[in-house]
């Protein structure tokens, strides 16, 4: 009786059952992405003391980065090198998603696979990886040393910006094939189809049609590798050195080793917000809701 | 209305051949060594069920697929592995396939582009042939903000307006609704004649062939069985299937008795002999046992006694009286020999209250001429 009054309230007024309905998610977002957002804007207003976080409401932090210019460099040279990494990502990652998409038909499933299976490892030891191949006893001194091109293996391969590109791009390649991946196989083949019969040969059918059309897939993919890369601390940790540090190093350390938890957040808002630049100058070129969910 | 942008000369021949062209998927022949001609400025379809490798045909001529063997001659040019970039056609699409990111001049004008026409014949051209598909003014409009049968005149203005040898429409109007597609195909029609470039047109609708074309070549299992007029492919058709494909048509087994100039046949187990002087009847030997075809609207219907009697008659119960307006449909039940379907214009028997009655005792009559008689 109680139960089909309450239906009937609600069919009668349609807007509460959906706000009911979408009640757990609304709850979700606000206690696990707003909620957490808000603490870090707030914490940046306060002070890290011996006895933690203290809510005495000052601009000092905001005032530190300013003033230091270090902290600008380190999240420019943070900027730069995931915008490299991200771009060499897309280079690379384009014509692999391409074959996987357009080309192989019956190994399909089997390519895609090998592009995952690395994922199937933690990314720490995917990043350890790097040591015997790049290391001082590694693959590439070894085979050097072994036809005798230098006499004493070299250092420039490890611990420097160099193996941090190279690190990082191994690390998030999938996160950059797979949107280019899926929005290549969407791509109808009687477009291409289309684009040949009225004379455009390969190369301008692809300039001037799969190309465009893929577009969504490729700024996808390029935000969310620059999403993760600009954040990145583990891997420059592992495979930096002193020349490879990014922003996300002294952030992470500001939460682990110096528990500046105030000073830790300020940076984080600032890496925030250059990334909100990027995404918003992304989202002039392809609408957002074209990246995601694929509507024209 | 707009004069015909080619300046084609006159010169007599063939736009398209076909010589044995084959294509093969694994050991299923989709194409069997069809040959084919097709004139200047013809409006061809290739009609026939799916799977009859109607599609796969046009699509080696577009030169999207490779045959397997014979030869595409585009106005005596053999073609070969010519890409299609190379050929001198261009194809309609049944999903239009429109670039969805450009606009409908870009679209138009995309064919233009890529053979670097000058910018200002590139805008004239491009809007002479809207005017044409009669989308005049539509050139900043986006596909997805067409109806279908708007994108679909932008796909035959795309692919018209880089004036091909051969326009190729692969059911063109498939996704249309009924309504849409009847307006579309009159549309079709009046392109053709204002352009009077070749069309080869491909569909599964033999309504839609009858309507549009000059000839048809109606396929089967991968071969050609019959090209012909509209005309013929209807009332002459060769083999059964055509008979059976195009049009309705009453079918009644028998078995041949004689040959008089036509051929006599007995069915309806012995009790009716009919006689045909279809000229395609005359292949058939005494004795085969064969299929006898008569179009429902060849059939006179008369009261039992009336007496009519010419050409061919058979007796039989009225079953089914269905009134159509312009038309009545009539089914009459033959006894062992099957029923026969008989469409009559409205009108006929206004004496006796318009129309026949279920459970009357008619005879039906038709003439030889128009008794078809296929071996079976």
């Amino acid at each position: 009786m109680v139960r089909r009054r309450l239906v009937r309230f609600l069919a009668t007024r349609p807007g509460l059952g959906l706000a009911l309905s979408l009640l757990p998610g609304i709850v979700c977002l606000l206690v696990f992405v707003a909620g957490p957002l808000v603490a870090m804007v707030v914490s940046t207003f306060w002070t890290s003391s011996i006895d933690g976080m203290v809510p005495a409401w000052n601009l000092d932090n905001h005032r530190r980065i300013a003033s230091d210019p270090i902290f600008t460099r380190l999240l420019f040279k943070s900027l730069r090198i995931s915008l490299v990494v991200t771009l060499a990502i897309l280079v690379l990652g384009y014509p692999l998603a391409y074959v996987i998409a357009r080309k192989a038909t019956r190994f399909k499933a089997l390519l895609l696979l090998l592009v995952f299976i690395p994922y199937w490892i933690s990314y720490v030891i995917r990043s350890y990886a790097w040591y015997p191949i790049l290391g001082r006893e590694g693959a590439i001194n070894y085979a050097l040393t072994g036809l005798g091109l230098v006499d004493r293996p070299l250092d420039l391969f490890l611990f420097n910006e160099f193996s941090v590109h190279l690190g990082l791009v191994s690390v998030f390649m999938p996160f950059g094939v797979v949107p280019i991946y899926l929005s290549l196989e969407r791509i109808p083949q009687a477009y291409l189809e289309a684009a040949a019969d009225l004379g455009a040969r390969p190369l301008r059918s692809f300039v001037h049609v799969l190309l465009p059309l893929s577009l969504p897939g490729l700024v996808g993919g390029g935000l969310m590798v620059f999403i993760l890369t600009i954040g990145a601390y583990v891997t420059p940790q592992l495979l930096g050195g002193p020349g490879g540090i990014m922003l996300g190093n002294i952030i992470a350390d500001q939460f682990g080793a110096t528990f500046n938890w105030t000073w830790g957040g300020t940076l984080s808002l600032a890496m925030m917000v250059v990334t909100l630049g990027v995404i918003w100058l992304a989202s002039r070129r392809v609408r957002i809701s074209q990246i995601f969910l694929g509507t024209p | 209305m707009a004069s015909a942008p080619t300046a084609r000369p006159a010169t007599p021949g063939f736009d398209l051949e076909l010589r044995e062209l084959t294509k093969r998927y694994g050991s299923m022949r989709a194409v069997d060594a069809i040959s084919l001609a097709v004139e200047r400025g013809e409006f061809l379809s290739i009609l026939g069920p799916s799977g009859c490798g109607k599609t796969t045909t046009l699509r080696m001529v577009a030169g999207f697929e490779r045959p397997d063997g014979g030869e595409i001659l585009l106005q005596g040019v053999r073609m070969g592995a010519t890409p299609p970039y190379e050929r001198n056609v261009n194809t309609v699409f049944q999903s239009y396939a429109l670039f969805p990111h450009m606009t409908v001049f870009d679209n138009v004008a995309f064919g233009l582009r890529m053979r670097r026409l000058p910018a200002d014949e590139i805008g004239r051209r491009v809007r002479r042939m809207l005017e044409i598909v009669e989308l005049p003014g539509y050139e900043r409009r986006l596909p997805h903000q067409l109806s279908g049968g708007e994108q679909q005149r932008i796909g035959v203005a795309r692919a018209l307006v880089n004036e091909p040898t051969v326009l190729l429409l692969d059911e063109p109007l498939g996704a249309l609704d009924l309504k849409v597609r009847k307006r579309m195909q009159l549309e079709l029609k009046r392109i053709h004649r204002e352009v009077g470039i070749t069309f080869i047109y491909v569909t599964h609708d033999q309504e839609e062939a009858l309507v549009l074309s000059d000839r048809v070549a109606v396929m089967h299992q991968g071969r050609i069985e019959q090209v012909d007029t509209t005309f013929n492919i209807y009332e002459h058709p060769r083999t059964m299937f055509v008979a059976d494909f195009i049009g309705e048509s009453n079918t009644l087994p028998g078995e041949v008795v004689g040959r008089d100039g036509g051929v006599a046949v007995r069915c309806a187990g012995g009790a009716v002999v009919v006689r045909s002087r279809e000229a395609g009847a005359a292949a058939v030997a005494v004795g085969a046992a064969v299929h006898v075809v008569v179009r429902p609207e060849k059939i006179a219907l008369a009261l039992a006694g009336a007496g009519r009697g010419e050409g061919n008659q058979v007796t039989g119960t009225v079953r089914e009286v269905v009134f159509q307006g312009t038309s009545v449909r009539y089914v009459v039940d033959l006894g062992v020999a099957g029923t026969l379907a008989v469409h009559e214009p409205n009108g006929q028997r206004l004496d006796v209250g318009g129309l026949l009655k279920p459970g009357q005792e008619v005879e039906a009559s038709w003439p030889p001429d128009a008794t078809l008689v296929f071996a079976r």
